[in-house]
């Protein structure tokens, strides 16, 4: 069934978005799951009214995607039933889900990057001349589907070729044009700007208008203030709590999220004076990225001693080529680089390694570490030629190495030499932060530097940071994390479409100039 | 005229050398564009080859043959199936043993058969066209060598047109994806690479019964992987195999035919030829694809969906 | 009931010595399966193959002739595979090595040098032949399975071409064959039989790449490049140059090999140079994980293997293919056996289970 397409529309009716004693779309309870050496679930109690936006919210790794992947049949619960629109289900795969009426757009896309948004939205759906594709019904249906929810897509255009916030549109469209009666979305906002997320926020409220029930899994507290009927905290895989958005503040969220008081807000100290020198000048740099186009256009970017420059915009608009230029391991086409009054355009890795340029890399498993490697071994990876005699390893320094940035920077791992592969995600953030730092370097890249980490961790990492900055090094901190670039920043540059949009101090800089320029917007005078 | 003639001659046994290439790489497209790479294709043929020619032998019908070689493919394929899609296990690891496998076993099994005569597949003469000029050419094969080009048709119309075909393209880039959209990503894997195997084992059997028409060890010398090249030469498309496949089956011929016009040429060396020019083939689609999308992203990647948490 | 994979956080050791054993073992007893099929007697089949390698001098002596030059393929094969790399060509490798070598014997003067020159030409021989799709990889990312793997056949019909055609002998009658090297060219032999000195330095061989792989930077290197390429480009090391570098030490060694089978086996050129030493390299590598020292027991076992498969095809007319079979069995059932390595599995309920050990 589902909703309906026609008949809803001026009907009016809102099934409870305000409403407390509603009925019930979803019950799970004593939801338990366990992983290899981690409980994610333990025994939740999870409800949700009907056509409400309910919004799941806890910290990186409080087990909030892993509750939605139960309900959406990816994984099996070890205990615990899921009660559906009134009855008992048990998904076996998203395909049970899906027939049931329920929909996830994940925190990564889903999406087959070759295929077109057309081809996606049908990706194993059946079109009445199945096994044959039924491009115009579904065109008709999608169209219809696109104004009554404000989701403009183009069909026809391969996902490859598209900006994530329409690459997100395609997802929910997916959703919806399977006759979802539920929608999760999880995190969608963190690839967004300020714009598209008021955007989405909008078509969220017009789902909910029309009956459609969303939970909406978020780790930000503001937003799940502004767009949610209700709120579930969940903490170290336990639900904390169920409140009434309204009734609710940031503080008293927050406290039931960490499950102590926080400061949430650590501010770097400005930076006495504006003067300082140069570490890094980047001069109208251009490169292409991995399929060739230009990603780069002319970056023109200065890093100064004892500052930390934040570099703030949506991701795929030349960050991760930018940190790979300065790093070394992208060609720069045009431009220069100039490194402590040195052109290093032409030098390779090492050379700039030795120089003193320290990099977090955004893929932090994919080019950050060598997983079958040790722990020992993924922290020389970058300078294990300084760990050599006569061309020979010495193992002796390196284990020794190993164990004092183990115990400096607090790396849980059960010994030095165990593969770097077993560790849990903030403990690979640690160990390459230890490698990047202990090396005394003069400039550190930090890309999406507490991306996926919880609270505890966010905080070290941002301390580590401002710490290094006081010493008189240099960051260039590349974040989509807004927040985090206003809090840490001396200096916020904007980049979109591969071009700095504009250059602030912090006390010049504000939310709304800061999104619309992320946005490709201009300011005026 | 005598160029003429040796040309339609040299295009009607390209046809004849050319089908087992195409069965066996439309096999392996078939494969691939689901996400696995079966790089036992010699191993599979070869097996295809010796039971096609044992079975027929026996039975004394050809036909059976075939039949029989493609089951050999497909149970040969099924072993590359259950390691690498059921239990995850390196895909070039379980390829190359299988090639190993299957050269051994028919070396070992196949003893007997050397020198042995069996009923071999006859050409149709398609009434009319076969007597136009030069028409024997074309119009005068075996059935399997029609089976095959209309394979080719068949197949891009099911790839790129029907949901299976979607579904198929889909595991192959993004089984994540897939797997999201409630496709069973194991079930389309498994299935592609058994259909693989059959049109694989079918391609041995028409090699040992309507091509070389008799068994030796290691009959496919090197096929196989001369398949594997001309699965990247056509981009993953099946209407572009059959161009490579007949291409290399006129190679495979030329030699023999130079030889009987005489050009003085060594034998042996002539055998070095399809093996460079396959390198050289490689080599020219590598680089014209570099700039295209080319291989299904996921090819040779296990997917395992219980690895993220 | 539900089936669970779950991917384990530590492997019993145990685990690692139960695999190959039982995988040696099931695969033994399949190919006696095989072997009854076509009417032997398995376990005598077995008992000849074990007291011809252990019950004479020629045997026992012979076991290490044939475990030789696996030990140098399964060398080959396991450098680039700790960068990632599949050298399927160390069969044409070997054959080029021989080629080269066998040209030097045959046509090179003074006689002093010319046992010095066989090595050089026989190892710069298999690092040509290894450049060429080291070279195509690092450049054009063309799959090196694929090339390595048509090369053999370029090389192995090259060979054919060279001893049917322009190196044949002079008194070789019909057989495809070059003259008999003269003495110079041959390696020193021992105890009265086959047992060359070649022997001895591809023990040598491997202590010293075991060495050079998991002591020294280099190795270091290659093995960051194995584990992650993008990872070992983010620490500065020339993917390429790894790539280039760990082919042409394969190749290298290969071509060794090559040298040492007709300077100290077959004291010619011939067409059949090697039964598949190049092929037998990959189980190696692969049971060995590509550390040298276990390559010396793997390739024993394999050397085993064939002389026991030529003592089975003399004995009961059994296909030396047989021993194709087994290798291919062996690694499928160890690959196999891995999973449990990797995963722990677990059939019923887990949550009857969690219950039971929290209460």
């Amino acid at each position: 069934m589902g909703i309906e397409l026609t008949s809803n529309l001026d009907s009016g009716n809102k099934t409870g978005n305000n409403k407390t004693e509603s009925k019930k779309i979803l019950k799970m309870r004593g939801i338990t799951k366990i992983f290899p050496g981690v409980v994610a679930n333990d025994g939740v109690d999870f409800e949700v009214n009907v056509g409400e936006i309910h919004g799941l919210l806890g910290e990186n790794g409080a087990g909030k995607t892993t509750l939605m992947s139960i309900l959406y049949g990816l994984y099996r619960p070890d205990r615990g039933e899921i009660i559906f629109d009134g009855e008992k289900v048990e998904f076996h795969s998203p395909g049970d889900a899906i027939r049931a009426g329920i929909g996830m757009v994940h925190q990564h896309f889903m999406l087959v990057s070759k295929m077109t948004a057309l081809n996606n939205i049908l990706l194993g759906y059946r079109t009445p001349k199945d096994p044959l594709m039924d491009y115009e019904w579904a065109r008709k249906r999608i169209e219809k589907l696109s104004k009554t929810y404000g989701i403009e897509v183009d069909f026809d255009e391969q996902i490859i070729n598209m900006s994530v916030g329409e690459q997100q549109r395609v997802e929910i469209l997916k959703a919806l044009f399977r006759d979802v009666k539920l929608l999760i979305l999880d995190e969608p906002t963190s690839v967004l700007t300020p714009i598209e997320t008021e955007k989405l926020f909008k078509a969220l409220r017009r789902m909910s208008e029309e009956g459609l029930t969303v939970i909406f899994i978020t780790h930000k507290l503001r937003e799940a203030l502004e767009v949610t009927d209700r709120i579930t905290v969940l903490r170290r895989g336990k639900n904390v709590g169920t409140l009434i958005t309204k009734d609710t503040n940031e503080r008293d969220l927050a406290r039931l999220m960490v499950g102590r008081e926080v400061e949430m807000i650590i501010e770097k100290k400005r930076k006495e004076s504006k003067e300082g020198e140069a570490v890094l000048r980047i001069e109208a740099v251009h490169a292409r990225n991995d399929r060739g186009l230009p990603a780069l256009k002319g970056i023109n970017l200065i890093v100064k001693q004892g500052e930390i420059l934040g570099l703030a915009g949506v991701s795929g608009n030349g960050q991760k080529e930018l940190e790979e230029v300065i790093v070394g391991t992208r060609k720069i086409e045009k431009g220069r680089l100039i490194f402590n009054g040195e052109d290093i355009t032409d030098y390779g890795v090492a050379r700039r390694v030795a120089l003193g340029i320290s990099c977090i890399p955004e893929d932090r498993i994919e080019t950050g570490m060598a997983p079958s490697l040790t722990v020992e071994e993924n922290l020389i990876l970058r300078d294990y030629v300084k760990f050599t005699k006569n061309g020979f390893m010495d193992f002796e320094v390196i284990e020794k190495h190993a164990e004092k940035l183990i115990d400096e920077f607090g790396i849980r791992t059960p010994s030095p030499k165990v593969a770097a592969r077993t560790l849990s995600g903030g403990n690979i953030q640690r160990l390459i932060i230890a490698r990047e730092l202990s090396r005394n370097p003069l400039l550190l890249v930090a890309s999406q530097p507490t991306r996926g980490l919880d609270v505890a961790g966010i905080e070290y990492v941002r301390k580590r940071l401002i710490s290094f900055a006081e010493e008189g090094k240099a960051i260039l901190l590349i974040s989509e994390d807004l927040e985090e670039i206003m809090q840490l920043s001396d200096r916020i540059a904007v980049i979109y479409e591969g071009k700095i949009r504009g250059v602030f101090e912090r006390e010049e800089a504000d939310l709304e100039k800061i999104g619309i320029l992320m946005s490709g917007g201009a300011l005026e005078n | 005229m005598i160029e003429a003639e040796f040309l339609a001659s040299l295009i009607a046994a390209s046809m004849r050398a050319g089908t087992p290439l195409l069965f066996a790489t439309l096999g392996e497209i078939i494969a691939e564009r689901s996400g696995v790479l079966n790089l036992g294709l010699e191993g599979v043929m070869v097996s295809g080859a010796m039971t096609g020619f044992y079975v027929s032998l026996v039975t004394g019908n050809p036909w059976l043959g075939v039949l029989a070689g493609g089951i050999a493919g497909l149970l040969l394929a099924l072993i590359h199936a259950f390691f690498t899609v059921t239990l995850k296990v390196d895909q070039a690891v379980t390829g190359l043993m299988l090639v190993l496998l299957g050269l051994g076993l028919t070396g070992f099994l196949g003893r007997d058969l050397v020198g042995q005569v069996a009923t071999y597949i006859q050409p149709v003469n398609i009434p009319f066209l076969s007597s136009l000029p030069y028409g024997n050419a074309i119009f005068n094969h075996d059935p399997v060598v029609y089976v095959g080009i209309l394979l080719v048709p068949l197949l891009w119309f099911l790839m790129n047109k029907t949901r299976y075909g979607m579904e198929l393209f889909a595991v192959g880039e993004n089984p994540e994806a897939a797997d999201t959209m409630g496709i069973p990503v194991d079930r389309v894997r498994f299935l592609a690479v058994l259909i693989g195997g059959f049109l694989a084992g079918i391609g041995g059997a028409h090699l040992s019964l309507a091509y070389a028409k008799v068994w030796t060890d290691g009959l496919t010398a090197g096929r196989g992987w001369i398949c594997l090249a001309l699965v990247i030469f056509s981009g993953w498309m099946p209407q572009r195999a059959i161009f490579g496949a007949y291409l290399f089956g006129g190679l495979d011929v030329l030699s023999f035919k130079l030889q009987a016009v005489g050009l003085g040429v060594s034998y042996h060396f002539m055998r070095m030829i399809p093996y460079i020019f396959t390198i050289l083939v490689l080599l020219f689609s590598v680089i014209r694809e570099r700039e295209k999308f080319g291989a299904p992203s996921a090819l040779g990647k296990p997917y395992i969906r219980e690895q993220k948490f | 009931m539900q089936i669970r994979i779950e991917k384990r956080l530590e492997t019993p050791k145990i685990v690692y010595i139960i695999i190959p054993v039982a995988s040696i073992l099931a695969s033994l007893l399949f190919v006696g399966v095989l072997l009854l099929a076509i009417g032997v007697n398995p376990l005598e089949a077995y008992g000849v193959m074990l007291s011809r390698a252990f019950g004479t001098k020629f045997g026992f002596t012979e076991l290490f002739v044939k475990t030789a030059p696996i030990i140098l393929t399964g060398l080959a094969v396991s450098i680039p595979l700790r960068a990632g790399l599949w050298n399927i060509g160390a069969e044409g490798q070997l054959y080029m090595g021989a080629f080269a070598a066998s040209f030097v014997a045959l046509y090179f003067s003074p006689p002093v040098i010319v046992l010095p020159l066989m090595v050089l030409f026989g190892l710069l021989a298999g690092m040509a032949w290894a450049s060429i799709p080291g070279f195509l990889k690092a450049k054009f990312d063309l799959n090196e399975i694929i090339s390595t793997l048509l090369l053999n056949y370029v090389a192995i019909y090259w060979v054919e071409y060279l001893v049917y055609g322009p190196m044949r002998g002079k008194e070789v009658y019909n057989f495809p064959y070059s003259d008999l090297f003269n003495d110079y060219a041959i390696l020193p032999r021992f105890f009265g039989t086959r047992f060359h000195v070649g022997v001895i330095i591809s023990f040598l061989i491997a202590i010293a790449i075991y060495i050079l792989i998991t002591k020294t930077s280099y190795g270091f290197a290659v093995k960051i490049v194995g584990s992650n390429p993008k990872a070992a480009e983010f620490a500065g090391i020339s993917r390429k140059k790894i790539i280039i570098s760990t082919m042409l030490i394969g190749g290298a060694i290969a071509g060794f090999a090559g040298m040492m089978e007709v300077s100290g086996l077959h004291l010619r050129l011939r067409a059949a140079v090697s039964p598949g030493y190049g092929y037998t390299g990959i189980p190696v590598a692969l049971l060995a994980r590509g550390n040298p020292l276990f390559v010396m027991v793997a390739a024993f076992l394999f050397g085993l293997l064939y002389v026991g498969g030529s003592a089975m095809q003399t004995t009961f007319g059994i296909p030396v293919a047989i021993v194709d079979v087994f290798q291919a069995l062996v690694v499928l059932f160890i690959i196999g056996g891995d999973f449990f390595t990797r995963y722990s599995i677990s059939f019923g309920d887990k949550g009857e289970k969690y219950e039971g050990e929290k209460g």
